[in-house]
């Protein structure tokens, strides 16, 4: 038992570095420009086509391809941005959110005209490949998947704290007219925000694809585990979804020892529940 | 001229916040918009910095119209803004609140040079560069935001209500440190309802009422005006 | 019958409208084949007409986006099902219970949500469906698990258990229901609750502050809108003959379409929802036939672009178009019956005492042990600088944040620890620094709102709004909203508001700034006749004639402190009310 509990919670931290990159573009963007993003899970799911489609063409590794499908997502975002969300961000509330949902929809069908409703995946020399430590299996697919993580959070904390762009970002989403009187321009601003929070969504894509399908939906297994995080960690707190992502992944990787698997999600929507009612701005708080 | 503000009228749906208001500024002068809550000080500031639209009027830059420009491009001007209420990034560092304010291509090259600066003018701020802006006293924060502003290297600086809510002997150092910016050669234009406080620093004021320009003139026109002296010095 | 329809506030061509909309729906349930597909599918359009207007009701007038929405639907499906299956309750007493699960429900899930604000309630509501629908999927034993629940088909089809031959039956059930939602929505929009949701959806803070109980509100309206919800979903269950968790407690199949259909037609319009589900079902059904196979994307794909599109071009959905074009009923006017009382407390006795109030935010007190009495048909200045801690004592005493330590007593009853309807109520009112009105509001339905306090029905509470009015000079069609009016007026119409709450204490917080000397002594001339008519008044004034001129006694603050009390004239001499106003080296000016 001792023994399923430790592996349970190591496959877990392992999947909730994924999570934390999956849930930390959602924050992002909601802390910079107070949108919920409830399309934030497709861009995830285009990361995987991207990465499929990539490795189909050429048969570069999903993690190797990374950096394209950042890239790739990034512009596509961006673009998105400017052209749909900025119009409403001053819109109220009910038509930001229905904006999304209907972006939503739009990415979902349109993956499914494109490549099909079909499963697809890839095949990685290291598919099945895995590491062993006394007793704990490391599958290999997912210790890569959790360091490509890693690197990427690593790269975006550099991005916020240390360069120019970044702490004009933290400076718009702190407070946008006093950006605007240093010579920020809030527009640009959110378009990279928006840029940057679905390209991490894409990674998060791309580097579960060596052990996930992928599928129109796939995204709809991952947007509310991904809300789960956020509010866990404080709606907009880029920080706080880094630790709310491993918290969900163990949360639900040592749940399924306990329960049928039916049943794993419950006790994530449990605590996304419990902390919207006891602690809504989070257990880090960063953000009320 | 260095600012020229010509019959602006700004309102807000039908109401009207300011009603044709004419402001001129020169170089290194120091120029106040006096007045009591809601007169219209602060949208004439914001209005200057293109944060609120204008309806009719115009304002000038040394001679070039600002009236299609967006906020952001204002500081490129040489322009710098102490919105009212501080308005400072309380989650970032003090030496981050500072280097934001050194973003605009004149200013960055600089922004060494800049740093060590403010931390003479305001050696407090240069002991706590790696505190939170936000847990800062208020005094300290009204530092930090005069100090982000200097950072541009600004040739005019728009003061909005710099001693709100401050105790009366951090007001006192507050104005010493206006005084000193003056000494460099800075123009200011003071946005301030303590009219007493106000009269004392600057060169020529606007007294404004409703929205428009009620009484101006030199600082020793204003304090013998009647009018001023009742409304606003309770004598 | 004219009478009848002023009451309800309907004016004539609306009520021609009305007619005209339910001869033609009549008219196409008795002219289509009774068996026909199209009158299927107008059925499913009617019915889910029905299940968005309820939804509009939390959605569009309470302003709470529910995202979880199929729960209640879900909960009534299952819950008919199961007891005519189990128990051989017919459907139509299914209904009833499942109605009473729904409220229930939206209870249990309203009361923790209702503190939440914006996203983080639209979050709870779709993690609660969520969950449900999990639940749903994972007890096969009772609901079937994701096989579905067939409803058991008796051959004899009969009234009782609500099973008909062809789709007309069904369809005028679902007319029906519509029409009673319909009608609850006509009771929202222009009954008391329609006038306390609209306010609220302005600003939550003010509507508190002038006896909005909003909480109550929120509740009733989320009570409502679940109870009918579930009933529409014991009528999709009895309809479609098969249920399954992931249909009636769906995200996309029912929250996300009974809000899109909303939006379409029009958030927060009565027949908003209707009009949009007229569109939508039809064209989703028929996009369903036209594509299939993958090409079943595309419908999809256009409905989502769509959706996209109708946000960026009208978002205000297509009845904003004749929206304002029909001409409104005549509002009645009727004198205020209802017991108004005034205040105890003879002119001179205390009134309200304040005793040791602190309040401490983090590190900072902002007020700091402060006490004083305000005394009957008194005028009290509060003067400071700014910072020095005036608002926050207003806040505290109206109630609107609670004190870290101390008391607030009027006339013996305790305030502290109530929320700001209840203070508003018992008879301390506050009025807004920058002013918080309904902007989107008339002027008159801002002072209707207060009169709702203390008068039952609007037509009274328009006369109580009507007197404050002509107390503070401002004509009610000056404008047709309150946004739209100036400074001075924007003032006017907050001392009204307040006054029309006939509150035995009002707070006035800085109601004179950024007015003409002209102006302030028009404002000192009505304060004065506001106190003669026997209220107390508390006065926060940077203006510092203004408040010399119409105090009768001074408390002075600073850091949260009060540093001196006393007449005017005493007060202003005060050596540390001269330093903290002007500093030490100024002492000379003053």
């Amino acid at each position: 038992m001792t023994e399923q509990i430790l592996q349970a919670i190591v496959n877990g931290i392992l999947i909730g570095g994924v999570y934390a990159v999956l849930a930390v573009g959602l924050a992002l963007v909601f802390g910079v420009m107070e949108i919920v993003n409830f399309a934030q899970s497709e861009f995830v799911m285009l990361g995987m086509y991207i990465a499929y489609a990539v490795f189909a063409a050429v048969g570069l590794d999903p993690i190797a391809a990374v950096p394209i499908v950042f890239l790739a997502v990034f512009a596509f975002g961006a673009a998105v941005q400017r052209l749909l969300i900025q119009p409403v961000l001053r819109a109220p509330m009910v038509s930001q959110i229905f904006l999304t949902v209907g972006l939503s929809f739009v990415l979902v069908a349109g993956a499914q005209l494109l490549f099909g409703a079909t499963f697809l995946s890839v095949v990685t020399p290291y598919q099945t490949a895995a590491l062993t430590f006394g007793g704990l299996q490391v599958s290999v697919p997912y210790l890569l998947a959790f360091l490509a993580s890693a690197v990427m959070a690593a790269l975006l904390w550099a991005f916020l704290e240390r360069t120019d762009m970044g702490r004009a970002m933290r400076a718009t989403s702190q407070n946008r007219t006093a950006a605007q009187l240093m010579g920020i321009n809030p527009t640009r601003i959110y378009m990279i925000a928006f840029g940057l929070g679905t390209g991490l969504a894409g990674v998060a894509g791309a580097v579960i694809l060596p052990y996930a399908y992928v599928f129109p939906t796939v995204g709809h297994n991952y947007s509310l585990v991904m809300f789960t995080v956020v509010t866990l960690g404080g709606l907009g707190s880029v920080s706080g979804a880094v630790v709310g992502g491993l918290v969900v992944g163990v949360i639900h990787a040592v749940s399924a020892v306990f329960l049928p698997t039916q049943l794993q999600n419950v006790v994530v929507f449990a605590i996304f529940l419990a902390t919207l009612l006891f602690r809504p701005s989070g257990l880090l708080g960063a953000k009320a | 001229m260095l600012l020229e503000v010509s019959d602006l009228r700004v309102s807000y749906g039908r109401v009207n916040a300011l009603c044709g208001v004419s402001l001129q500024m020169d170089r290194h002068q120091c120029v106040g918009v006096l007045g009591a809550n809601r007169a219209g000080k602060t949208t004439l500031a914001r209005a200057i910095s293109r944060l609120v639209p204008f309806q009719s009027g115009d304002i000038r830059w040394q001679g070039r119209s600002t009236a299609r420009m967006r906020p952001d491009e204002v500081p490129g001007l040489g322009v710098a803004h102490v919105p009212e209420g501080r308005q400072i990034f309380k989650r970032m560092s003090v030496e981050e609140n500072l280097l934001v304010g050194a973003l605009t291509a004149d200013s960055r090259p600089h922004r060494a040079q800049s740093l060590e600066r403010i931390y003479a003018l305001f050696p407090r701020l240069g002991e706590r560069k790696a505190q939170m802006a936000g847990t800062l006293s208020g005094g300290e924060q009204q530092m930090v935001a005069i100090g982000r502003a200097l950072m541009l290297r600004p040739q005019l600086l728009i003061l909005d209500e710099p001693s709100l809510g401050l105790a009366p002997i951090v007001v006192q150092e507050v104005y010493r440190t206006i005084a000193a910016i003056r000494e460099e050669g800075i123009a200011i234009l003071l946005v301030e309802q303590n009219v007493a406080l106000a009269l004392d620093c600057i060169d020529r004021g606007y007294v404004l009422e409703n929205g428009c320009v009620a009484v101006a003139g030199s600082a020793a026109e204003l304090r013998d005006s009647a009018a001023v002296r009742e409304a606003y010095l309770g004598l | 019958m004219s009478g009848f329809l002023r009451g309800l506030a309907v004016s004539r061509a609306e009520a021609l409208c009305i007619l005209a909309t339910v001869l033609a729906m009549v008219a196409l349930g008795l002219l289509m084949e009774g068996d026909g597909y199209n009158l299927r599918i107008l059925t499913l359009a009617v019915l889910f007409a029905g299940a968005a207007t309820a939804w509009n009701l939390v959605g569009g007038f309470a302003n709470l986006i529910s995202m979880g929405h199929a729960a209640f639907f879900g909960l009534g499906a299952y819950a008919s099902t199961l007891l005519f299956i189990h128990y051989g309750l017919s459907p139509w007493g299914g209904m009833l219970v499942a109605g009473f699960i729904g409220v229930l429900a939206s209870l249990v899930i309203g009361i923790p949500t209702m503190h939440l604000r914006g996203h983080y309630y639209t979050l709870a509501t779709l993690a609660a469906v969520e969950l449900l629908r999990i639940l749903a999927l994972y007890f096969t034993g009772l609901t079937g698990g994701p096989v579905g629940l067939s409803v058991p088909y008796l051959p004899n089809a009969s009234f009782w258990a609500f099973q008909f031959e062809g789709s007309r039956p069904y369809y005028f059930i679902a007319l029906g229901m519509l029409a009673v939602v319909l009608a609850v929505s006509y009771g929202f929009d222009r009954g008391p609750l329609g006038y306390r949701l609209r306010a609220l959806k302005n600003s939550p803070e003010a509507a508190e502050a002038s006896g909005v109980d909003t909480t109550r509100a929120k509740l009733i309206a989320n009570a409502w809108s679940g109870g009918l919800m579930a009933a529409f979903g014991t009528l999709y269950a009895q309809f479609q003959f098969f249920i399954d968790p992931d249909t009636v407690f769906g995200f996309w199949t029912i929250s996300i379409k009974l809000a899109m259909m909303t939006i379409l037609g029009g958030i927060g319009l009565i027949w908003g929802p209707f009009v949009g589900a007229l569109i939508l079902v039809p064209l989703d059904e028929w996009a369903n036939a036209t594509f299939t196979g993958n090409s079943a994307a595309l419908s999809r794909f256009i409905y989502g672009a769509l959706l996209i599109a109708l946000i960026l071009i009208r978002p205000n959905g297509l009845l904003s178009i004749v929206k304002g074009r029909l001409p409104t009923a005549r509002p009645q006017v009727a004198p205020a019956t209802a017991v108004l009382t005034t205040a105890d407390a003879a002119p001179g006795d205390p009134l309200l005492v304040v005793e040791g109030l602190t309040r401490q935010f983090g590190g900072l007190i902002a007020v700091n042990e402060v006490s004083f009495t305000l005394n009957g048909a008194e005028i009290l200045g509060l003067i400071g600088p700014n910072g020095a801690g005036k608002s926050t004592t207003f806040t505290l005493l109206a109630g609107l944040d609670q004190p870290t330590r101390g008391s607030v007593i009027l006339e013996g009853t305790r305030l502290t620890g109530l929320p700001a309807h209840a203070v508003a109520r018992l008879g301390v009112v506050k009025t807004f620094q920058n002013t918080a009105l309904f902007e989107d509001m008339s002027i008159l339905d801002n002072v209707v709102v207060a009169g709702l306090l203390r008068c039952p029905t609007l037509a009274q509470a328009r006369a109580l709004g009507l007197e404050a009015l002509e107390l503070v000079g401002l004509d009610p069609d000056l404008a047709p909203t309150a946004g739209e009016l100036n400074t001075v007026d924007r003032l006017r119409l907050e001392i009204a508001r307040a006054v029309t709450t006939r509150p035995k204490v009002l707070l006035l917080d800085e109601a004179m700034a950024g007015l003409t000397p002209q102006e302030t002594d028009l404002a000192l001339e009505m304060i004065r006749r506001l106190r003669a008519s026997g209220m107390a008044i508390i006065v926060v004034e940077h203006n510092m004639r203004a408040v010399m001129a119409v105090a009768d006694r001074i408390v002075a603050m600073d850091h949260g402190v009060k540093i001196a009390e006393g007449r005017p004239q005493e007060v202003a001499r005060h050596p540390k009310v001269i330093e903290s106003y002007l500093g030490g080296e100024h002492r000379d000016v003053a």
